[in-house]
């Protein structure tokens, strides 16, 4: 029995001048699991993550969503189509309280946003999935806090909070650990466990503990393209990838 | 300390539309009192250049996005209103054969006349100059202005560079608008009408995204919202509005020229928004108000007014960030303090 799998991408290259940050890259993702995509620094893991998010076009290949094929699609239709963001760097809306950021998302995952006259800060069903995501972050407390007055480990719940608030199929996690303290961290690892089974989950993170805690798979890039796919403990096996990459940290 | 929903307005700012509607409504008799009709115009000219502020700060101070269109839209709803009653006074219809019409100079059908073409105007320049931002969005919203100048200066058939003069009297569904009184009633109805749109727009859905994309335009299409379209109905309803301004400032003065249509005025909209308030819907009737007095008092003791005017702009934005509608909230702070 083969499953068709979540997520299809074949021979996908991206360059910037006369970098070729995505280099004939093939990748497959599973129906329900966390997939953690590790690489050196500059392996081209954020430039990939931004292909299938929408924000970047690939020059070429292929990227197809449960049999559908998005390359070409902006990021509002793949978001649409259930493909949701946590950035590297905070992206908020600094002005509106942690709640408006949330309730924001949930706008977006409700579909158009033409709606000229009812007031939005007192719609239930804006408010209501907004306080629920906010919940399972743990962030439900600051909900009326302003997102320019919150801690950077705060920030990243409330990212998290805003992707989950979409309801995607595809959650693409960008360094979720990045830049928060070691408790943060430890918080934030629990968290994305729980979301093991209610979401897809592409995992970017350099944190390798983290990683090879939580992924049921992990996609190794170097220079642009996999070199090896598999569990934690093949992946951790496997000569190429030691000599790649995990012996120079280790 | 229970924190208190910071989306709702305070009392004070929420009264604070309704006050300023209702001492502008206090004009007519303060001015009968005084013996003093001129001021009724002055009130009139105040509420008609509020009607395109306001407009105008739902894209400057909501969408982030410095527009210098509007008086060139501001001046196609004026002459959409001039131009039809200038077809019932020359008894020549517009168009011929089956297409022909008579012209109209009833302002319950050529205003909202006026609004539909300068909306439909706004939409096709909009859909043009939303493909930028910034300093391009500036430019390009400027050289739309300025032919839409110089193409009012070339309709030679509607008085050219001197402007088209209205010389029938003008009624609203039979109402004779002629009387200054009841124009000027008519007129502020007309901007607490906006206001209370306006009002309900940006607390909406919509409204929401409108603001979320001036922060963070990323963060907004990457929720699946694509703030192109948001920015662009924005705009078409700003531009509407203004049309409808601009048709009321014809109606009023019975004149309209290409002079209204000149992007300095355009500049002059955006210092009414800048003057009242980005920040409150309500702030630019402020502004222009602050502005049509300004400039008739300065202007009348020393011919380089603009001098002094200058000067109490750069005082406002220094002292004030949230310009004159940040009294409002200080007083509110203040007593909120005690």
């Amino acid at each position: 029995m083969t499953k068709r799998p979540l997520l299809s991408v074949r021979g996908l290259v991206k360059r910037f001048g006369g970098l070729t940050a995505t280099n004939h890259l093939d990748f497959d993702l599973e129906h329900g699991e966390i997939h953690g995509v590790i690489g050196p620094n500059g392996a081209g893991k954020t430039t990939f993550v931004s292909q299938l998010q929408g924000q970047l076009t690939p020059d070429a290949g292929s990227i197809v969503l449960d049999g559908r094929d998005v390359t070409r699609e902006p990021a509002p239709v793949r978001a649409r189509l259930g493909i949701a963001r946590s950035f590297q760097i905070t992206s908020l809306v600094p002005s509106f309280t942690v709640l408006a950021n949330v309730m924001l998302a949930v706008q977006g995952g409700q579909g158009h946003s033409f709606r000229f006259w009812k007031r939005a800060w007192t719609d239930a069903t804006l408010a209501g999935p907004a306080h629920v995501a906010l919940a399972t972050v743990g962030l439900a407390h600051r909900a009326n806090t302003l997102a320019a007055d919150l801690a950077h480990g705060e920030c990243r719940q409330l990212e998290l909070a805003m992707a989950l608030a979409m309801k995607p199929r595809l959650l693409l996690l960008d360094e979720p650990m990045a830049g928060v303290g070691r408790q943060d961290g430890v918080a934030m690892t629990d968290m994305i466990a729980r979301l093991k089974g209610v979401t897809t989950i592409v995992l970017i993170e350099h944190d390798m503990d983290a990683v090879f805690r939580l992924a049921d798979r992990i996609s190794v890039l170097v220079a642009g393209r996999v070199i090896r796919t598999g569990t934690p403990a093949e992946v951790r096996a496997d000569p190429e990838v030691r000599a790649a990459y995990l012996g120079h940290s280790h | 300390m229970a924190e208190s929903d910071p989306h709702r307005p305070a009392l004070v700012e929420r009264l604070a539309p309704l006050v300023v509607v209702a001492l502008l409504a206090a004009v007519p008799p303060v001015a009968q009192m005084l013996g003093d009709p001129f001021l009724i115009k002055v009130a009139t000219r105040v509420v008609v250049f509020a009607i395109a502020a306001v407009a105008l700060n739902l894209i400057l101070g909501f969408a982030g996005l410095v527009s210098l269109l509007q008086a060139g839209l501001f001046g196609v709803g004026g002459y959409a209103v001039a131009i039809a009653a200038h077809h019932v006074f020359e008894a020549e219809p517009i168009g011929f054969s089956a297409l022909a019409w008579e012209g109209s100079t009833d302002l319950a059908l050529t205003l909202p006349l006026a609004a539909a073409v300068a909306g439909l105007v706004a939409l096709v320049t909009g859909m043009v100059s939303l493909r930028t931002s910034g300093p391009y969005f500036l430019m390009i919203t400027l050289a739309f202005d300025q032919m839409l100048y110089y193409g009012a200066v070339a309709l030679q058939k509607y008085g050219g560079d001197d402007g088209l003069q209205i010389l029938t009297p003008l009624s609203f569904a039979g109402w004779d608008m002629s009387n200054r009184w009841r124009f000027f009633y008519f007129a502020l109805t007309m901007l607490a009408v906006v206001l209370l749109v306006a009002t309900r727009l940006v607390a909406s859905r919509f409204g929401i995204v409108l603001r979320a994309s001036a922060e963070n335009e990323r963060r907004v299409a990457v929720s699946g919202i694509p703030p192109y379209a948001h920015r662009l109905a924005a705009f078409t309803v700003s531009g509407a509005v203004a049309g409808l301004a601009g048709g009321l400032l014809a109606a009023g003065q019975q004149f309209v020229s290409p002079a209204d249509m000149h992007w300095v005025r355009s500049g002059d909209f955006v210092v009414m928004a800048v003057l009242g308030g980005l920040s409150t819907v309500w702030g630019p009737v402020v502004g222009a108000a602050a502005f049509v007095v300004l400039e008739l008092l300065l202007s009348s003791w020393t011919q380089h007014w603009q001098l002094a005017f200058g000067l109490i702009i750069v005082a406002v934005v220094l002292t004030l960030r949230g310009g004159l509608s940040d009294l409002v909230h200080l007083a509110g702070r203040s007593r909120g303090a005690r």
